[in-house]
C-alpha cells in the first residue's frame, strides 16, 4: 500500500512540510487561536450593543484590547523570539496584547473586520512592540485561509521595517542637507547681486551724506535740505538691513517652517536677488501679479529659492540673445474642486529640447557647464510636499514657461461676491 | 548772475539719483534726474545740459549704450559714467566709450566735485 494513499499519512507529512516552513522563514510567523475572539464578537451581536462593528471599535478601544488577550498565541518561530523576544520562545505564548502598543489598537480593530468581513488576508504598516516594550516600525500581514478559520486559526507574518524606515530618514535628512546645499550654493551664484544690492543704498547714504555735509557748510546752512537728507539715508539704512536679512534668511540651515505665504511678496523677494543678473542681461522684466490672490501654504524662503532657481535657469538660457524677456507671472486658477495659484516664469530664450522635457526634473540633470543640476530636482521636491505641481514646456512664442500650481488657502465656504476682507 | 549749469543725472535706482541731485545742488548746479536713458534720450534736456551723470546698469538702455547714442548724434556733452560694480569687463567697456569720467559707487566726493568742475568748464 503506497503511503500518498493513506490520509493520515498525507496529513502528517503536509503538517510537517508546514512546520518546517514556519521555522524556515526569514520574517517573523506568528499562529494564533481566534476562537476566542468568535466568541466574544457574537456574544456582542447578539447582545444588540454593536450593529456596526467597525464604529463600536473605535468607541470602544478597550473591547478592541479585550480582543487581543482573547487571541492566543499558539506557535512562533525562531525569527519571532528573535525579532519579538529575549531568547525564550515560553514568555511569547501568551495573548497578542503585549505586542500592540495602544496607538496601533485601530490596526487590530481593522484586521479583526477584515476576517469577519470575509477577506483573504489583511496587510499594513504599523508599529509593533517587543516583550521588553521597545516598539518598532514593522509591515503586518495576516492570513484568512478557510480551511485553518474554521479551526479558529490564523497565521500572521511580521517584517521588521526599522531599517526601512531609517533609511527614510536618512534620505530625508539628506534630502534636507542637498537643499540647505544647493541654497548656499545658490547665494554663491548670487553673490554679485547680493553686493550689489546692498551697494546701492549705501551708495546713496554716501552721496546724501556728501550732500549734507556741503549742505552745512554754506555760510547759511539749509537745514530743510539736511533734514530731507537725514530721512533718505535712514530709508536706505533700513533698505540695506532689509536685504541682509533676506541673505541671511536664505542661508540659514533652518528647518523649513510651512505658513501661510502671500504669493506675490515672494515674486518680489525673488526679484530683489535677480535685479543685478537681470541688468547686468539687459533683460526686460515684465511682472503681472494678480492682485488680491490668497495665500498658500509654504516655506517663504523656499518658495523664493525655487522662483529665484527658476527665474536663474530663464536668464542663462537667454544668455547672449536678443531683447531679453524675463516674465513673472501669478494668477488665480478657479478650479472645480480647490483653487489654486499658480506662478510662471517664462523667458524668451531657445526654449527647452524635447529630449530634455522628461528628465528635467531628475536631480542632477544639468545642461549647465557648471550649475549643480540640483535646482529643478529640488524644486518639485518642494513643491510637491505642498501638495502642488510643477510643469515645463515651450511657450508658442519660443522659450521656456515653467509652472508652478499651489493650493490656494481660502476661508472654507465663503459665499460668492461676498465683502473681501483682507487676510 | 550767470545761470548755473545743469547736470542731467540718469540712474534707475531713485535713492541714488535723488541723492545725487541733492549733492549736484549742494554744489551750485542745478539737477534732473531722469529713470532711465531712454527717458533722458527722449527730453529736452538732451540739448540744455552740461553735464551727464549715468549709471552703466540699468534696466533697458545702458549708461554705455547711451553714451554711444550720444557721440553717434554728435553730442560734444561730457558724461560721467557710475557703476556699482567693477568688474573688469564693465572697466573695459566703460574706458572704451571713452567718457568724461568713470566713478564707483559709493564715490569720493571730492572726486566726483572736480569731475563736474571739469566737465561743466569745458
Amino acid at each position: 500500500m503506497s503511503t500518498a494513499e493513506n490520509p493520515e499519512e498525507a496529513l502528517r507529512k503536509s503538517e510537517h512540510r508546514y512546520r518546517n516552513l514556519f521555522q524556515a522563514m526569514a520574517a517573523s510567523f506568528w499562529e494564533l487561536d481566534f476562537f476566542p475572539v468568535g466568541s466574544l464578537l457574537y456574544g456582542l451581536k447578539k447582545s444588540g450593543q454593536a450593529t456596526d462593528f467597525g464604529s463600536y471599535f473605535a468607541e470602544h478601544p478597550e473591547f478592541v484590547r479585550d480582543l487581543m488577550r482573547a487571541t492566543r498565541v499558539i506557535d512562533v518561530n525562531d525569527q519571532t523570539v528573535a525579532l519579538f523576544g529575549r531568547g525564550d520562545k515560553q514568555e511569547l505564548l501568551t495573548s497578542v496584547e503585549p505586542f500592540w502598543p495602544e496607538a496601533s489598537t485601530p490596526v487590530f480593530a481593522a484586521s479583526v473586520l477584515a476576517a469577519v468581513s470575509g477577506a483573504a488576508n489583511y496587510s499594513t504598516e504599523t508599529v509593533l512592540r517587543r516583550i521588553d516594550g521597545r516598539e518598532f516600525p514593522a509591515l503586518f500581514t495576516v492570513c484568512f485561509p478557510m480551511d485553518t478559520m474554521n479551526k479558529g486559526t490564523q497565521l500572521v507574518g511580521v517584517i521588521d521595517l526599522t531599517e526601512r524606515v531609517a533609511a527614510q530618514e536618512a534620505l530625508a535628512r539628506m534630502q534636507a542637507e542637498m537643499a540647505h546645499a544647493a541654497r548656499v550654493s545658490l547665494l554663491g551664484e548670487l553673490a554679485a547681486t547680493i553686493a550689489h544690492e546692498v551697494n546701492q543704498p549705501l551708495g546713496a547714504i554716501a552721496a546724501n551724506a556728501a550732500a549734507g555735509q556741503r549742505w552745512l557748510a554754506r555760510e547759511i546752512p539749509d537745514l530743510d535740505e539736511v533734514r530731507a537728507i537725514t530721512s533718505r539715508i535712514a530709508e536706505d539704512a533700513q533698505r540695506a538691513a532689509g536685504i541682509i536679512a533676506r541673505v541671511r534668511a536664505m542661508a540659514s540651515g533652518a528647518a523649513p517652517e510651512t505658513t501661510l505665504v502671500p504669493v506675490n511678496a515672494v515674486i518680489e523677494d525673488a526679484v530683489t536677488f535677480l535685479r543685478h543678473e537681470i541688468r547686468q542681461s539687459g533683460t526686460r522684466l515684465q511682472l503681472a501679479l494678480a492682485p488680491d490672490l490668497p495665500p498658500v501654504r509654504a516655506d517663504r524662503i523656499q518658495l523664493q529659492q525655487v522662483l529665484v532657481n527658476l527665474a536663474l535657469n530663464a536668464l542663462q538660457a537667454m544668455a547672449g540673445r536678443e531683447a531679453p524677456v524675463l516674465g513673472l507671472r501669478s494668477a488665480l486658477d478657479r478650479d472645480r474642486d480647490r483653487d489654486k495659484v499658480v506662478l510662471t516664469v517664462e523667458d524668451n530664450g531657445p526654449g527647452i529640447a524635447a529630449d530634455h522635457l522628461p528628465k528635467l526634473f531628475t536631480s542632477f540633470f544639468t545642461t549647465r557647464a557648471n550649475g549643480m543640476g540640483l535646482g529643478l530636482g529640488i524644486a518639485r521636491s518642494i513643491i510637491t510636499q505642498l501638495e502642488g505641481t510643477i510643469e515645463a514646456c515651450n511657450h508658442p512664442g519660443g522659450g521656456a514657461r515653467f509652472t508652478i500650481a499651489l493650493p490656494a488657502h481660502t476661508p472654507a465656504h465663503t459665499p460668492v461676491g461676498a465683502s473681501h476682507t483682507k487676510v | 548772475m550767470p545761470v548755473p549749469s545743469l547736470i542731467a543725472i540718469v540712474d534707475d535706482d531713485s535713492s541714488f539719483r535723488t541723492a545725487l541731485e541733492s549733492f549736484a545742488r549742494s554744489l551750485g548746479y542745478r539737477a534732473r534726474g531722469f529713470a532711465s536713458a531712454e527717458d533722458f534720450l527722449g527730453s529736452d534736456a538732451l540739448c540744455e545740459a552740461d553735464c551727464i551723470v549715468s549709471d552703466i546698469h540699468m534696466s533697458g538702455m545702458s549708461g554705455i549704450e547711451m553714451k554711444r547714442v550720444l557721440d553717434a548724434r554728435g553730442s560734444t556733452t561730457a558724461v560721467i559714467l557710475v557703476t556699482g560694480h567693477p568688474e573688469p569687463a564693465t572697466w573695459k567697456q566703460a574706458r572704451a566709450c571713452t567718457p568724461h569720467c568713470f566713478l564707483l559707487k559709493p564715490f569720493d566726493p571730492q572726486h566726483m566735485t572736480e569731475c563736474l568742475a571739469r566737465a561743466t568748464k569745458s
